[in-house]
């Protein structure tokens, strides 16, 4: 959203604002040093991007424009090569490929894949961008949730999705296809290659399918990295730089006072994923600054059938959505968010603990998260009960829906 | 039945239990109805308006922030200051043939739709102007929904995750 100073002929009263403003600041070193201004946009990834930034005086600098218009392209630009339904993009020329072929990909894309395998192999799977084929077999890729998007049917496609469980065949056999080991990337004189391998290829009716990307999560994550390394490089202090809610970079907050350590944390707020069974916008608040959040959660794309919930996050092992699977009575984690990995690593390691489940994900925090803050809202299904969990110090978190035990790890 | 047969059923029994059972559900439902909008409605002053259309934030006004115009919406969303007004177009197609004009009382903190070329009725002009938080305007013509500002463009609250 692009900020537009009006003019307004006050003079005399924002002199006044002014001086008020300045004898504030110069009195207390620690108070608030200013207010945020900030850019919305639409038009990337179909969600809402957001900079929120200190603006010099009342109105933003022509090198902040400068600054938010360098970041919406670096959006495009990884929009551009993560979208499977933009023709021409990596990840669809690679979705497009017959099984054994060698697919040129653009560098964006070589480097979101080379993030992808290293928590892929560290998730022991469990973070698996190679779902692609499932992700539209449960209906949640961009040809059932963007109106804008024209795409042919496919044969397993249901008259009502989200009235209609897929069929078992289709599940087991979009999950053969799912080795993401078997991708081979490769470099070679400044351009970049990804091998789609040649077991993957199967058919079903008839119809032969192969291995399908989806990257839509972690490419989020990766553009919020680019965006904050060209902030930092700016020498920008405050603001925040969000895609999606879901990934982000905060930096400092202007409007608050600086606390006993000098900085100036930001309040964030973790959306409440069950806003029917608790009335609060926000389950928790956490403190934080200079730093990337990461969030997953089973509860912003979904659709019920038989009272339980499915979601559009796949677990790899079962091809059924994540707290879904047919012996599942729902329990599982309904939201988990991570502080203080790379945006890029952060969404896909949500997604993976989402996949987990709370005993694994319990067991990977302390192996592989032990310096990283991490809080998660459990559902236990037999006991119709919400616990968080969190391994966060007291006083950086504030859990705000009443009615949720809070258990430290 | 004869007319006058019904005459005399309807006098010497003017409404079965039934009837009275319905009339009284009826009733009692319009009453917790009233009592639902009137009483639980948030009457807390505004921080601003907002523009929606196509369910996106196309533009809003903060009686603290200013002013903010989505990207790509430059061409399309007008501001004009006139005494403690502030007038706003809105053009709901990029030939800027079709729009609504919104008046934001700077001083009162109210807004409402002054002129539209939207139907002969122009529903919108007529519609109650926004100074409490649950006050909305909508143009179904036009497809542009103006709601009260309550915080969301507070950029300082922070940022939600999720």
């Amino acid at each position: 959203m692009k900020h537009r100073s009006i003019s307004f002929s006050v003079g005399a009263g924002m002199m006044a604002a002014c001086l008020l403003l300045s004898a504030c600041t110069s009195s207390d070193e620690n108070g608030p040093v200013g207010k945020l201004l900030g850019y919305n946009n639409f038009a990337y990834f179909n969600t809402q991007s957001t900079w929120a930034f200190m603006p010099e005086g009342d109105e933003a600098s022509e090198t902040e424009k400068a600054l938010w218009d360098e970041m919406k392209s670096i959006f495009a630009r990884v929009e551009n090569s993560v979208s499977t339904d933009i023709e021409g993009s990596s990840v669809a020329r690679f979705n497009a490929a017959d099984a054994g072929e060698e697919v040129e990909i653009d560098k964006t894309a070589y480097e979101i894949l080379q993030t992808a395998k290293e928590v892929y192999e560290k998730t022991e799977g469990a973070y698996n961008p190679a779902v692609g084929l499932l992700v539209d077999l449960w209906g949640f890729t961009p040809r059932f949730t963007d109106s804008d998007v024209v795409a042919d049917s496919q044969p397993y496609d249901r008259e009502k999705y989200w009235e209609q469980l897929p069929d078992g065949e289709y599940i087991q056999a979009f999950l053969a296809l799912s080795d993401f080991s078997a991708v081979t990337l490769r470099e070679d004189e400044g351009k970049y290659y990804a091998l789609k391998p040649e077991t993957a290829a199967i058919a079903v009716d008839g119809v032969t399918y192969t291995m399908q990307l989806n990257l839509g999560g972690i490419g989020k994550g990766y553009a919020v990295d680019q965006a904050a390394a060209l902030v930092r490089a700016s020498g920008q202090e405050y603001g925040y730089i969000s895609l999606g809610g879901s990934s982000m970079y905060v930096m400092q907050n202007p409007t608050v006072d600086a606390n006993e350590e000098g900085v100036r944390p930001w309040k964030v707020s973790v959306n409440n994923p069950r806003p029917s069974e608790f009335s609060v916008s926000s389950y928790a608040s956490v403190s934080m600054n200079d730093v990337f959040l990461s969030s997953s959660g089973d509860y912003e794309q979904y659709y019920e059938i038989g009272g339980k919930r499915y979601c559009h996050i796949i677990n790899p092992n079962t091809g059924f959505p994540v707290n879904a699977d047919p012996d599942s009575d729902g329990s599982g984690i309904a939201i988990v968010s991570v502080f203080g990995l790379t945006a890029a690593e952060g969404d896909a390691t949500t997604t993976a603990l989402m996949a987990m489940g709370k005993d694994r994900s319990l067991e990977y925090i302390a192996e592989n998260l032990e310096d990283k803050d991490v809080i998660f809202v459990y559902y236990d299904g037999q006991a119709d009960s919400y616990t968080v969990y969190t391994n966060m110090e007291e006083g950086k978190y504030t859990v705000l829906a009443e009615g949720m035990s809070v258990v430290k790890f | 039945m004869a007319l006058r047969q019904i005459e005399q059923v309807k006098k010497r029994k003017p409404f079965a239990l039934w009837d009275l059972a319905v009339y009284g559900a009826l009733a009692m439902f319009i009453v917790i109805l009233f009592i639902a909008f009137v009483f639980t409605a948030d009457r807390s002053p505004i921080d601003g308006v907002r523009f929606v259309y196509d369910e996106e934030t196309v533009y809003s006004y903060s009686f603290t922030d200013g002013s903010f115009v989505a990207d790509g919406w430059e061409n399309r969303i007008e501001e004009e200051r006139d005494g403690s007004d502030l007038i706003v177009t809105f053009y709901e197609d990029e030939a800027r043939t079709e729009y609504n004009v919104i008046t934001i009382d700077l001083q009162r903190r109210a807004a409402k739709v002054t002129d539209t070329n939207c139907s002969r009725h122009k529903d919108c002009m007529y519609m109650t102007e926004i100074t409490t938080a649950d006050g909305v305007i909508i143009c179904v013509p036009h497809g542009l929904k103006i709601l009260a500002l309550n915080g969301e463009e507070n950029w300082g609250d922070g940022p939600i995750l999720g």
